[in-house]
């Protein structure tokens, strides 16, 4: 059964992450269980003791045992309690880690679809609102709890079933005395469990339905929970006045959960009841058999609150089972999408060619007629390209927004695979390589590239480790020294809020560390996507003169609309929806009239003439 | 605990409970009845055995059977009770935070001062009150549960404790011994807990931070190509040792009452057996009796952890409030309602006037702007450029009411703006910021900034055609009811830049504000788009004040005059050609930026 499946996985998977975390659970809880049962017992000896007239002595010693034992087992309970909510509290992390460098591997257009989006959603609301591993793991020790609760309750039980002194006995009496009368019991018990778990099964279905219907307004919750963390809204808000909007969106999601709320309640009502019926029939036999029994003196008067509270305890382990299993299935449930998620395949690894090192940076790369649309669009962004790209190059690429320079390169880079068509690196396809080796071919500068928290010298370095001068010097390439003087930590500072004394730094900074990063990788293509649209003109200036520096021998590849840039590349593709349409040098494309470079030039240069 | 320690507890308290109590009035009289069935049901858990004792003792069957029947039938049916109120009052205690702490939470968040979000110092008070109504933790829903909790406790404790007295006065001294000291251990917990509650914040805010930049599709780009996982993989490990160090720490902490409790309980268990057993012995107390005060002496326990457990928690819940307050008491710098003037009466485009204006974020800091002066006289356009960490943007700020300035004055049309009505005043405004983000609404709704009732649906769809969007807005299903991303539509679309920055200059549109800001507007645009916004930019600020910020020297050909900022200051103004003739650092940016752009000859002519 795939419950049961998933239960293997789950035991297995904790068992890595905390070695012992199981054992430790099940003694704690065979201990927790074991200390009411040691009252129960003496309680009941002290009590016969009391109706014996026995002398004081005699009941303190018992007491004294009764009293060390309790202490004794409590203490060690707690004790290896412990190391239980360390051990929980870790497990909890580790999930959230494995999660993170799932997303961090997984093929970039699975990352990016919405099928992953709402898979991602549901375990993660599925471990947020019926616990995560951790609680599914302390969920099967209450079983073991209960296991161990039915095994002393019966040894405790046992003796009702010895034929007692009422043999002869007539009437009630002698059916009550006969050893077989405890099959009542055992019936009573029966049907107050059938009962209960008929109401469990149904509230859990209950809960469940209005789960499934809550995760969408949940996550919509969470957006909106965001406008309080996320100040980069806030200017637009103010100015143009959205917070009516905004807070009206939230008063009406909030509404929707709060009638969906009250529509669980209602149903779990009329079911509810049936639990409290079941449990005071249930009770009430349990007085009347042991009751009675000890009126036609059959058992001692101490013995029968041992009775009441073993067959109690029986009842109510043997009925958490049914519906600690209930709850089993329905958290498997939950945590089976997080598998689903952790087991989503990769077929960017598949390839498992490495790449040959080469000290000459001759990589080439060909488009053999390419087409892509996006994978939930039947739009055409690129269009039967197909092009060899001259290695040691220069190359610029421009063209209006939309027509498709970004998503060529996101397949140069091999974050979206073609839908027709192949790229091949000197002449293999790239599907056959290994992806972490094919991707240390490039540096890349995206458009809307990222920073993380981390100190400057390792987002430059992009690693942990880093060679310290080499990281200073791709910062003065990038030109960014200037403003690593004013940081009295120099490259170790802190950037953002992640760490403390973390600073912020700008659009350009950022830019200009992005750059410096794909500088430190030392791959052989460059790829540059707009590196310069948040720069002022001198910052701008000083990365192009630099740019043959940068560049050198390497292979690279400008993007921008700034078409100053095409001056200083060797060859320029003008694209426009999706295929090439122009190729060549600055000169030769400004010679074609009618052609697109040559109004987006003009459209461009125009204003910059010295009148 | 000081007095004004009790103080902030049963404040806020109160005033969360009263909070429930006017959104929910059945409340009011659900939480006493929650409360009679917590503490009638315990007492009479103990109270049963001791009359089926008692029956049986008597020996009489039918008697017996009416004891039990009656005793069964009372407890359960408070206990079905119990259940019954206890859902509604779940649902109360979450609604009433989502729908009265949360909403206004996030009223505060979007309507206060900018400055009071913005700074990082204001970003951790943010995230602080928001933890405080959010699951979890030591939320206000934890208020609301633990306070009852505690009064449940607390009375019985109470009524224990006198049916306690009434047996024998030195059990009752033990128990209060082991009361004070149980307290006083747990209290060195809590204290160690509080102390250290920033360290498990921290570690909070980690996380969330790895989280959300691990799984997000934006960082995924460069993740993959600069292989990052390891990276995460290492801070994850970190962040793991760091937990695992805190709670072995605050553990053991807790492990030191357990402890003392055990060393109480055993005397306690000694001390009551050995009085009971005696009064049985010597006749004073029957069985049943036995078993009675058996169970309330050892019920009490029942009362006493958990009353500790509660009082701590509601403590520290309690003090987590105060930083909701205190965010939502911060004070605003401007005026949000009915200041002295109101220019939405304005007529015509404003006059803008600094006078002598400097500003730095904080007290004794970096001076950002330094005693600026300037006109822009109504219906002037003016480009403000200068290099990146000069001003520009902070200047904008200023301008907009996000920021008051430090030293000197604003003024619009003569008036200053810390005396206006800061809303109205931006009610004024169409700014097109550098953050090019859009929210998870409806085009419709990110352009006019109302809901679908409030909207003017043909003047969206004016300022989408004008803005060149509407081709695009068409073509969609919806139309301009299709909601942008996936967030919080399944059918939502994505926007490419330049199609973004289209549907921010509608919105800047829509508004038609008699101040018009544009903040780097063409930066996603292609050349022809960019050219066509340059073109247009006559036409969208015709008879309006603009202001034009730009890298972009070429954007300074269509305004009437240049302000260049240097270093928080006003290096030159005038118009372009003025400037050009000045040969001073406008003319050296200028150059700097066209040479590429020069025909070949002339280029070969400047090396």
């Amino acid at each position: 059964m795939k419950s049961k499946g998933t239960l293997g996985k789950v035991l297995r998977m904790v068992e890595t992450f905390q070695p012992g975390f199981l054992a430790l659970i099940t003694v704690t809880r065979i201990l927790a269980s074991g200390q009411p049962f040691m009252m129960i017992y003496f309680d009941s000896v002290i009590l016969d003791m009391l109706v014996q007239r026995a002398p004081l002595k005699e009941i303190m010693t018992v007491v004294i045992w009764m009293a060390g034992l309790s202490a004794l087992l409590v203490l060690l309970r707690w004790g290896l309690e412990m190391p239980l909510v360390v051990k929980k509290s870790v497990i909890s992390l580790k999930v959230e880690q494995m999660m993170c460098e799932k997303s961090c591997e997984m093929d970039y257009d699975l990352l990016s679809g919405s099928d992953t989006l709402d898979m991602r959603q549901r375990a993660w609301d599925g471990t947020y609102t019926n616990g995560d591993l951790g609680d599914f793991c302390e969920l099967l020790a209450t079983v073991i709890e209960n296991i161990c609760i039915i095994i002393y309750s019966g040894v405790l039980l046992f003796p009702l079933l010895i034929p007692g002194t009422g043999t002869g006995q007539s009437g009630l009496a002698g059916l009550l005395g006969k050893w077989y009368s405890g099959v009542f019991l055992l019936a009573a018990m029966a049907l107050s469990l059938w009962l209960n778990s008929f109401a469990n099964r149904r509230s859990a279905k209950i809960q469940q339905d209005i789960f499934e219907e809550n995760v969408r307004n949940n996550r919509h919750m969470e957006y909106f929970r965001n406008f309080a963390f996320d100040y980069s809204h806030g200017k637009n808000i103010r100015i143009y006045k959205m917070a009516d909007m905004i807070l009206g969106a939230i008063k009406k999601n909030i509404v929707v959960m709060e009638n969906l709320h009250q529509k669980m309640i209602r149903r779990i009502q009329k079911v509810k009841w049936i639990n409290s019926v079941s449990a005071l029939l249930l009770q009430f036999y349990s007085y009347l058999y042991v009751g009675l029994r000890a009126i036609y003196g059959q058992i001692s008067i101490g013995s029968t609150l041992r009775y009441i509270s073993a067959y109690q305890k029986l009842s109510q382990s043997v009925g958490c089972i049914f519906n600690m299993f209930i709850q089993l299935v329905v958290k498997s449930k939950y945590l089976v999408y997080f598998y689903n998620y952790l087991e989503i395949p990769n077929k960017r690894y598949v390839g498992t060619l490495p790449i040959e090192k080469r000290n000459d940076n001759r990589y080439e790369i060909e488009f053999r007629d390419v087409s892509f649309c996006y994978p939930e669009s039947d739009k055409m962004v690129l269009s039967h390209i197909s092009e060899k790209f001259t290695m040691g190059a220069k190359m610029a690429v421009v063209g209006p927004n939309g027509s498709g320079k970004s998503t060529f390169i996101k397949l140069l880079c091999r974050l979206y695979e073609p839908t027709e068509g192949e790229i091949l690196l000197n002449g293999v396809n790239i599907q056959y390589y290994d992806f972490r080796e094919y991707v240390k071919l490039f540096s890349v500068v995206f458009q809307d590239f990222e920073l993380f928290a981390f100190s400057i010298a390792e987002n430059v370095a992009a690693s942990w480790e880093y060679d310290g001068e080499k990281v200073g010097d791709c910062i003065e390439k990038a030109g960014f020294s200037i403003k690593l003087r004013d940081m009295p930590e120099g490259i170790r500072t802190n950037l953002y809020q992640m760490e403390k004394k973390g600073v912020e730094i700008s659009g350009g900074e950022a830019q200009k560390l992005a750059i410096a990063r794909a500088l430190y990788k030392d791959a052989p293509w460059v790829i540059l996507d707009e590196p310069t649209s948040a720069l002022d003109p001198v910052a701008e200036y000083e990365i192009y003169s630099r740019f043959d520096e940068m560049v050198q021998d390497k292979t690279s590849i400008y993007i921008s609309h700034r078409m100053s840039s095409c001056r200083f590349c060797d060859t320029i593709y003008v694209f426009e929806n999706g295929r090439i349409i122009q190729k060549g040098s600055h000169e030769s494309l400004m010679k074609e009239e009618d052609g697109l470079y040559g109004k987006l030039w003009n459209a461009q240069a125009q204003y910059y003439k010295t009148s | 605990m000081t007095k004004k320690e009790k103080a902030t507890m049963f404040r806020n308290s109160m005033e969360v409970l009263r909070a429930m109590g006017r959104r929910f009035p059945h409340s009011r009289w659900q939480i006493p009845l929650y409360m009679a069935c917590c503490i009638g049901a315990p007492f009479m858990t103990t109270l049963i055995p001791s009359l089926a004792i008692k029956a049986i003792t008597q020996g009489e069957t039918g008697y017996f059977l009416l004891t039990i029947t009656l005793a069964l039938c009372a407890y359960w049916g408070v206990e079905a009770i119990r259940n019954l109120v206890s859902m509604y009052l779940d649902k109360a205690r979450i609604f009433t935070m989502s729908d009265l702490f949360f909403v206004s939470f996030i009223n505060k968040c979007l309507k206060t001062d900018y400055a009071n979000v913005e700074p990082l110092e204001k970003q951790k008070a943010v995230a602080k009150a928001g933890r405080v109504v959010s699951y979890g933790g030591d939320s206000v829903s934890r208020v609301m549960s633990e306070s009852v909790e505690l009064a449940i406790r607390a009375l019985g404790l109470l009524i224990y404790g006198t049916a306690i007295l009434l047996l024998d006065v030195k059990i009752l001294l033990i128990t209060v011994v082991l009361m004070v000291t149980d307290i006083f251990m747990r209290n060195h917990a809590i204290k160690y807990t509080n102390d250290h509650w920033e360290e498990s914040v921290e570690v909070g805010r980690k996380l969330r931070y790895l989280r959300g930049n691990g799984m997000s599709v934006g960082a995924g780009k460069d993740i993959r190509i600069y292989q990052l996982k390891g990276w995460f993989h290492e801070r994850f490990e970190e962040l793991i040792r760091q937990e695992t160090d805190f709670q072995k720490r605050t553990q053991i902490r807790w492990y030191y009452p357990t402890v003392v409790d055990n060393i109480c309980f055993f005397a306690k268990n000694l001390l009551a057996y050995s009085i009971l057993a005696g009064k049985v012995l010597t006749g004073e107390m029957d069985v049943a009796g036995f078993t009675l005060y058996l169970g309330v002496i050892f019920g009490l326990d029942v009362w006493i952890h958990p009353m500790a457990l509660s009082y701590g928690g509601l403590k520290s819940a309690t003090y987590r409030f105060n930083d909701y307050r205190k965010f939502m008491s911060t004070p605003d710098v401007f005026r949000h309602d009915g200041g002295s003037v109101q220019p939405r009466s304005m007529e015509g485009a404003p006059e803008i006037a600094f006078r002598d204006v400097s500003f730095c974020y904080e007290e004794g800091g970096e001076q950002v702007l330094s005693h600026i002066s300037f006109v822009i006289k109504s219906g002037e356009s003016v480009a403000l450029v200068g290099n990146n960490g000069a001003g520009k943007t902070t200047l904008v700020k200023l301008l907009c009411g996000f920021y008051p300035a430090t030293e000197g004055e604003i003024l619009v049309n003569g008036k200053n703006i810390i005396e206006m009505d800061i809303d109205a005043w931006q009610e004024e405004v169409s700014a097109l910021f550098q953050e090019t983000v859009s929210l998870a609404f409806s085009i419709a709704m990110n352009v006019s900034g109302c809901s679908e009732e409030d909207m003017d649906r043909q003047r969206v769809r004016e300022s989408l055609r004008r803005a060149g969007l509407w081709e695009k807005v068409s073509s969609l299903p919806r139309k301009e009811d299709t909601y942008l991303s996936q967030q919080l539509d399944d059918q939502g679309v994505w926007l490419s830049g330049g199609e973004m920055q289209k549907l921010l200059l509608a919105r800047a549109l829509y508004r038609d504000g008699q101040l018009m800001i544009l903040d780097e507007p063409t930066v996603a645009l292609d050349p022809i788009a960019e050219s066509k916004v340059y073109e247009d930019y006559h036409m969208l600020t015709e008879g309006k004040t603009s202001l034009f910020i730009s890298h972009r020297l070429a954007s300074t050909r269509f305004c009437d005059r240049i302000i260049f900022l240097e270093n928080g200051r006003v290096a030159e103004t005038g118009t372009h050609e003025e400037l050009m003739k000045k040969g001073g650092r406008y003319k050296e940016v200028f150059d700097i930026q066209s040479k590429y752009y020069q025909k070949q000859g002339e280029a070969a002519n400047e090396e």
